[in-house]
């Protein structure tokens, strides 16, 4: 073979190739007309090149095959063309291909135009020779006509789109350099080389280029089965076709005499070659084109499997974006999440380590809200020409610029939107590779569910470890640290502290729970962002907050413990809607290994501390001391009862009562018993009875200020009147106001006209808000209020006011007070206070 | 990517999405975006000079704050911080200063500062104008690189001079002619040499204030008319305009009629602006053979509005500023009694029929807010269903009442007029002044005028003779007002006699004042035939 031959050859592969290759695509209507333009060619070259060798059944039905070719071409052209340009295929092609198959058999019958050519042999080599007749015109009118249309149609197609010249350009050239490849046959410095051939392979891979830039061909499609079975084949048929004539010539092979086992040797051998071939192609393809395709797949696994196995948010970050950036040729890449619905999305995670990630991305951000409703990622480039784009503030628009971002993509949770994956350009030029959507979408799609894992796992963690309301460490959780701590820091110093809240539950019963709650967790933040990151806090009892140091010694602990207790004291200062009693607290610091041997050693000693404070008159810091341990139980002298030395006061007022009204004189006096029987019946201490007694004897005291002609009118009080009476309650809280000592009765007398059903004044709170020596007072004050002969009512009876009592229980009064009083009365725990005569 | 890139690429799918996709919004995703721009521009605003200017010290939060915290404003509001051009008072770092002039101003000239962010919006809605020029129906337009504008509006700094600069940006259409040679050329200038450019390389879009438009057109028809055709000139055409040029004069020969631009031209697209347009348009169809697109634009707001292909009212960009409006009465009640604040309607609350005052607040780090421009429009529907949008059309009515727009080209104020009468010394006690049409549905000024009793008697007083001398002072106070003779060749200026005491025997018989600029028809009717009874009881 010649050059002729093996440029024949190479050509008829690469058809070949293609043919198998496109055969394997996604087919639609221009892929199908380029199968046709390749099976054109494909006709031509390889009938030329088995006509020249001589294949079997011979050199005219070679030749024929090869005219076929020749003729098809300008209608699998036409076809191409239109199909490129989006235009249906018109009757003129068909017309064409009616021609030319008619002319085509006329011709293979008769040979009326171009017969085959006649084989002549010149020293050995044949040539070809063709007998021109003038006939052979009528082969090329119709070509040259059809051409010329063709052309007309290509111009028509690029002036209604101009745009589409450029995706013509490619199969324009392509024609030409057909075109030039044949008239070139006549110049004689490429006669003898297949230059025609030639240019027919340049003109299938300009095509094969335009199909490209039309992204209608993949790599990836190089690697489809059928394309290794077809490619081995060909291989194979090459090869043995080559080697068949060696075979024959082998010594002890008569191919006539023993045909079975000759046969079956080829066939063997051709398997051999073909099972050889269709592996080796696999292999290339494998390793050449798909190798990346494969290491994606590889590393993507790897991700799974590794993010599958923690549950720590951190590292599934991290590695989401480590595999992000191995696998796609990007900048930076961000991970932003929102913590509690309606916040923005802060930067959590970045590939950079030295990123600042102090940005955050507004909720409202329309990139947000898209990502919200769709499922694949945002390419940002495309997103600018959305109408979403349209309500992007300058500052968002400049952020996302100033990165380069490339891409947005969604962490979701369920239709939860939980965090936002930026990915940026690491060069402005970079172009965008559309398979990486695709990977993004993967991988953050796996992502998320490891994040919904991960955090339903850290919330479930932070609840089990947090105590619900002041949002410090609860008990056991912080014995755990402690533990680990004391272990960390066997070589150091820890340092401990209890924070014990004092006369808490007198707060409680002041104030009410809600108040008292609030306390506490006003407490818990002042201990929280006094210790910061240096220690743990917690709330280790029901008024108790533990506050545990690393590397702190007792001094150091004590100064930060005294600064917590002055910052308690003042807290409540800050309160302007009602004056609260100041709160102070003991407590107790030791620490290891000054103090303490182990954990419990630790424990222990703080507790003694807080207890020695408590014994020694509450309201102080105390560092253990060795010594505690040996007077234990020293501390046992009786306080002397404090509220007691308020009576003077209490006495004045209440004779300034009785000298204005004395009505309301003795009811107080009443009340006072009452609310004292009622109090100590529910099993309240000492002080908290004598409070209420104070509270009860006060809590008219703001009817000084009232017109006695209001507070005695004998008929109904007009709307203007009531209203004066109802100002009585404010009026008596400015009073005791002004006696800072006795500020612990107001609670009571402010509420004492609250309703247990909301209803009531000055503030309407309700139920358990209500303090309960308010609750008391009210009970006790409408009591005596019903039993007592005023001057527009006569008194009721005992079973009367009984009754109604228990009528307006969870109404106008505390159920359970009422239960308890009537039962007071009833067993005669209570009794009814006679009436003075007036 | 620009447009032309992507039309390069034949994305118009995208194209269309990425301009003209605001009219898809919904209402809600409309105020969505309205909501979410004016948050940004509030907190701009609110903090920068120019905004406490205004606020005196309060910082509103939120659209509802700013709505109560911002009063209604006007350009004197602004005046002080923009005539001197302190940048740093201003909410954004202004790129380019535009300018106009300010009828009864107390400076000749109005500035507004444009932000880069504020071109960026600029320039989409711009290039949003060129493709629905185009447009037949949603989706379909024919935009190419290769396309001429033949511009007929003024250069920079005049707002009109922006659109070829941002357009510019997306698309490198050939302006004719090139803006770099018409910057330096007179009006007249301009539109020959655009229009022997435009011989010579066919057209594809014509763009020009409604009146302007019509005058250049009429210009075209009689440059062409003009006997026959010089070789030489005919040697510099290109081929197919030679053709329809020799195609052209043979049907008009036929039909015995003058050659039209639309003969000569087929426009892709044809956008107008400015105020009068309704008289224009038909006629201007009739030349071009193609209805103009109206687009809403001015000084301080840029461009903020477009019809659409069906040219059945126009819809307001959303991202270019943030619009409030007045009812028609409120306006008025305002106007008699300035003491009374007038609420305003967002653009969901706007209801079909109404006539509304704009007020509009520059989005962007715009400085305007709040800003009463003095533009009339009307809702004429919520819905559309020939466009399938889902917002408010509008379509412009006129300026306020109190102030008198002839053709887009000047601003009649009352206080003009006062000057007017006051300069030119003429004994005029009483006068009224509105815009009324002519036959030819071509706006005018027209005065209704009462002299004093002596001066009858003493002087000439013909109405030529009133009319002339306060053309005279017109021209003399308003450069514009000039223009619009030697530009339209037009004559906007009508006076009528009044017979002696007609404005006192109105005042007399109805117990009120006349509204001095344009009086309602009803108004100026009983006027006249207060006149009238007057005239027969002599």
């Amino acid at each position: 073979m010649g050059t002729y031959g093996y440029i024949s050859i190479i050509a008829m592969l690469c058809y070949g190739f293609m043919l198998l290759m496109f055969l394997a695509a996604k087919r639609n209507k221009i892929i199908n007309s380029f199968l046709v333009v390749l099976l054109g060619l494909l006709f031509w070259t390889g009938g030329s090149a088995f006509m020249r060798a001589q294949f079997w059944p011979g050199c005219e039905f070679w030749y024929q095959v090869s005219l076929l070719g020749i003729l098809l071409l300008p209608y699998a052209y036409c076809r191409f063309i239109l199909a490129f340009g989006g235009k249906k295929s018109g009757v003129p092609g068909k017309i064409y291909l009616v021609v030319m198959l008619l002319c085509f058999w006329l011709n293979a019958q008769y040979g009326i135009f171009l017969e085959s050519p006649n084989v002549v042999d010149k020293n050995g080599v044949s040539t070809f020779v063709y007998e021109i007749k003038p006939a052979i015109v009528v082969f090329f009118i119709p070509a040259g006509i059809f051409l010329i249309y063709l052309f007309m149609v290509l111009v028509q197609i690029c002036k209604e789109n101009p745009n589409i010249k450029v995706q013509y350009e490619p199969v324009v050239l392509g024609i030409l350099a057909l075109f030039l490849g044949n008239a070139f046959l006549g110049i004689p410095i490429f006669s003898g080389f297949p230059i025609d051939i030639l240019s027919g392979v340049v003109n299938v891979f300009l095509l094969f280029y335009a199909l490209i830039r039309r992204r209608l061909f993949r790599l990836q499609m190089l690697a489809s089965s059928s394309l290794c079975y077809g490619v081995g084949f060909l291989f194979s048929i090459l090869v043995f076709l080559n080697i068949v004539p060696f075979l024959q010539k082998i010594p002890g092979i008569q191919p006539d005499k023993n045909m079975t086992v000759y046969t079956l040797i080829l066939a063997i051998i051709f398997l051999v070659i073909y099972t050889f071939f269709t592996f080796l192609w696999r292999l290339l393809i494998r390793s050449v084109f798909i190798r990346e395709e494969n290491h994606q797949a590889e590393k993507i696994r790897e991700f799974n499997s590794a993010i599958s196995k923690t549950l720590d948010l951190q590292e599934i970050l991290d590695r989401t974006i480590r595999v992000m950036k191995e696998l796609m040729d990007v900048g930076n890449i961000y991970v932003c999440m929102q913590n509690v619905p309606g916040e923005s999305y802060r930067g959590v995670a970045s590939d950079q380590p030295l990123s600042d990630l102090a940005f955050a991305l507004e909720e409202e951000n329309p990139m947000i809200q898209w990502l919200k409703e769709h499922e694949e990622p945002i390419i940002y480039r495309d997103f600018r020409y959305s109408v979403e784009y349209k309500s992007m503030w300058e500052e968002e628009k400049h952020q996302l610029d100033k990165n380069h971002t490339r891409y947005c993509a969604g962490l979701k949770d369920g239709d939860n939107l939980v965090g936002v994956v930026l990915i940026t350009d690491s060069s402005a030029k970079k172009r965008l590779v559309y398979d990486e959507v695709e990977l993004i979408s993967n991988i953050t799609s796996v992502a998320s569910i490891a994040i919904k894992n991960a955090r339903l796992y850290e919330n479930a963690c932070l609840e089990a470890r947090t105590d619900e309301m002041t949002g410090l460490l609860n008990r056991k959780y912080f014995y755990e640290v402690l533990n680990e701590e004391f272990e960390k820091n066997k070589e150091a110093s820890l340092a401990l502290a209890i924070i014990n809240v004092d006369d808490f539950k007198l707060y409680n019963q002041l104030y009410g729970v809600k108040e008292g709650d609030l306390c506490l967790q006003c407490i818990a933040g002042i201990i929280k962002s006094s210790v910061g990151d240096s220690g743990y806090t917690a709330r280790y009892g029901g008024k108790e907050f533990a506050v545990l140091l690393p590397g702190y010694d007792l001094f150091s602990a004590r100064n930060l413990v005294e600064s917590i207790a002055k910052q308690i004291f003042v807290m409540n200062n800050r309160r302007t809607d009602m004056k609260l009693k100041a709160i102070t607290v003991s407590a107790g610091i030791s620490a290891a290994p000054y103090a303490a041997k182990n954990v419990k050693e630790l424990m222990e000693n703080v507790d003694l501390a807080v207890y020695h404070v408590k014994h020694s008159g509450k309201n102080g810091i105390q560092v253990f001391d060795t010594m505690f341990r040996n007077n234990k139980n020293e501390n046992t002298t009786n306080r002397e009862h404090i509220y007691r030395e308020y009576e003077s006061t209490i006495y004045a007022l209440t004779a300034a009562i009785d000298a204005k009204d004395h009505y309301t004189f003795s009811h107080s006096t009443n009340v006072a018993y009452y609310a004292t029987a009622l109090a100590t019946t529910l099993g309240m201490n000492e002080d908290m009875v004598e409070i209420i007694r104070q509270a009860a004897l006060l809590h008219d005291v703001g009817k000084i200020g009232i017109p006695e002609y209001i507070l005695n009118k004998a008929g109904r009080l007009t709307d203007e009147e009531y209203e004066t009476i109802k100002g009585h309650v404010e009026a008596s809280i400015d009073i005791i106001r002004h006696l800072p000592s006795l500020d612990y009765v107001i609670p009571a007398v402010i509420g004492h006209h609250e309703r247990y059903d909301g209803k009531g004044y000055p503030r309407r709170i309700a139920g358990e808000d209500i303090p309960l020596t308010a609750r008391i007072l009210c009970v006790a004050d409408s009591f005596d209020a019903m039993t007592s002969n005023r001057c527009y009512k006569k008194a009721f009876p005992v079973n009367v006011a009984r009754e109604k009592l228990l009528q307006d229980a969870g109404k106008q009064f505390d159920p359970n007070l009422v239960e308890k009083f009537v039962e007071c009365l009833d067993n005669g725990t209570i009794s009814l206070v006679k009436a003075e005569e007036a | 990517m620009n447009l032309e890139e992507k039309l390069k690429k034949q994305q118009y799918k995208e194209i269309w999405q990425q301009y003209c996709g605001f009219l898809d919004l919904s209402m809600d995703g409309y105020m969505k975006i309205q909501r979410r721009l004016m948050e940004e521009q509030i907190q701009l605003w609110s903090n920068c000079g120019l905004g406490q200017s205004i606020l005196k010290g309060k910082y509103p939060k939120n659209l509802d704050e700013f709505r109560k915290m911002v009063p209604l404003t006007s350009y004197e509001d602004y005046a002080d911080v923009l005539l001197t051009k302190q940048p740093d008072m201003l909410p954004g770092n202004p790129v380019i200063w535009i300018q106009t002039t300010w009828e009864g101003g107390k400076h000749p000239i109005k500035v507004a500062p444009y932000t880069r962010s504020m071109l960026d919006t600029y320039r989409n809605n711009v290039t949003a104008c060129l493709i629905l020029s185009t447009s037949k129906e949603k989706g379909s337009f024919d935009v190419a690189a290769t396309d001429k504008f033949l511009y007929a509006l003024a250069p920079l700094p005049f707002a009109t001079g922006l659109f070829p600069l941002a357009l510019r940006e997306e698309i490198n259409i050939e302006f004719l002619p090139a803006v770099n040679d018409a910057v330096n050329m007179s009006f007249s200038e301009r539109n020959k040499l655009g229009f022997k450019m435009a011989m010579q390389k066919d057209l594809g879009f014509f763009f020009g204030l409604g009146s302007v438009a019509y005058a250049v057109s009429l210009s075209l028809s009689s440059m062409t008319s003009g006997g026959g055709i010089k070789l030489s000139k005919l040697m510099k055409c290109k081929t197919h305009m030679i053709l329809r040029l020799l195609q052209a004069k043979r049907r008009c020969k036929k039909e015995n009629r003058p050659l039209l631009p639309k003969d000569l031209f087929h426009l892709k697209g044809f956008m107008v602006a400015g105020t009068d347009n309704m008289c224009y348009k038909d006629d201007l169809e009739a030349l071009w053979g193609i209805r103009p697109m109206e687009l809403f634009a001015g000084t301080e707001p840029s461009i903020m509005g477009t019809e659409t292909w069906t040219r059945k009212g126009m819809y307001f960009f959303p991202d270019t500023a943030f619009y409030e409006f007045i009812t028609e009465k409120d306006m008025m009640k305002n106007h008699e009694d300035p003491s009374y604040i007038p609420p305003t309607y967002l653009m969901d609350e706007v209801r079909p029929g109404e006539k509304y005052e704009l007020v509009f607040t520059i989005l962007k780090g715009g400085a305007f807010a709040r800003y009463r421009c003095g533009d009339m429009y009307r809702c004429v529907g919520l819905e559309n269903r020939d466009d399938e949008t889902r917002i408010p059309r509008f379509e412009y009515v006129d300026r306020v009442p109190w102030i008198i727009d002839i053709a887009g080209f000047t601003r009649i104020s009352e206080n003009g007029i006062r000057s007017v009468i006051g300069l030119s010394k003429l004994p005029i006690t009483n006068w009224v002044a509105t815009k009324e049409y002519n036959e030819k549905n071509r706006p005018y000024l027209h005065m209704y005028v009462e002299l004093e009793r002596e001066a009858l008697l003493n002087t000439a007083m013909s109405a030529n003779i009133l009319k002339d001398l306060l053309s005279t002072y017109f021209k003399y106070i308003d450069q514009d007002y000039r223009d619009l003779k030697k530009i339209l060749g037009m004559d906007p200026l009508q006076v009528t006699i009044f017979t002696c005491g007609t404005f006192a025997a109105y005042e007399k018989k109805t117990g009120k004042k006349i509204h001095q600029m344009s009086p309602s028809h009803y108004e100026l009717k009983e006027l006249l035939d207060v006149q009238e009874c007057l005239n027969k009881v002599r």
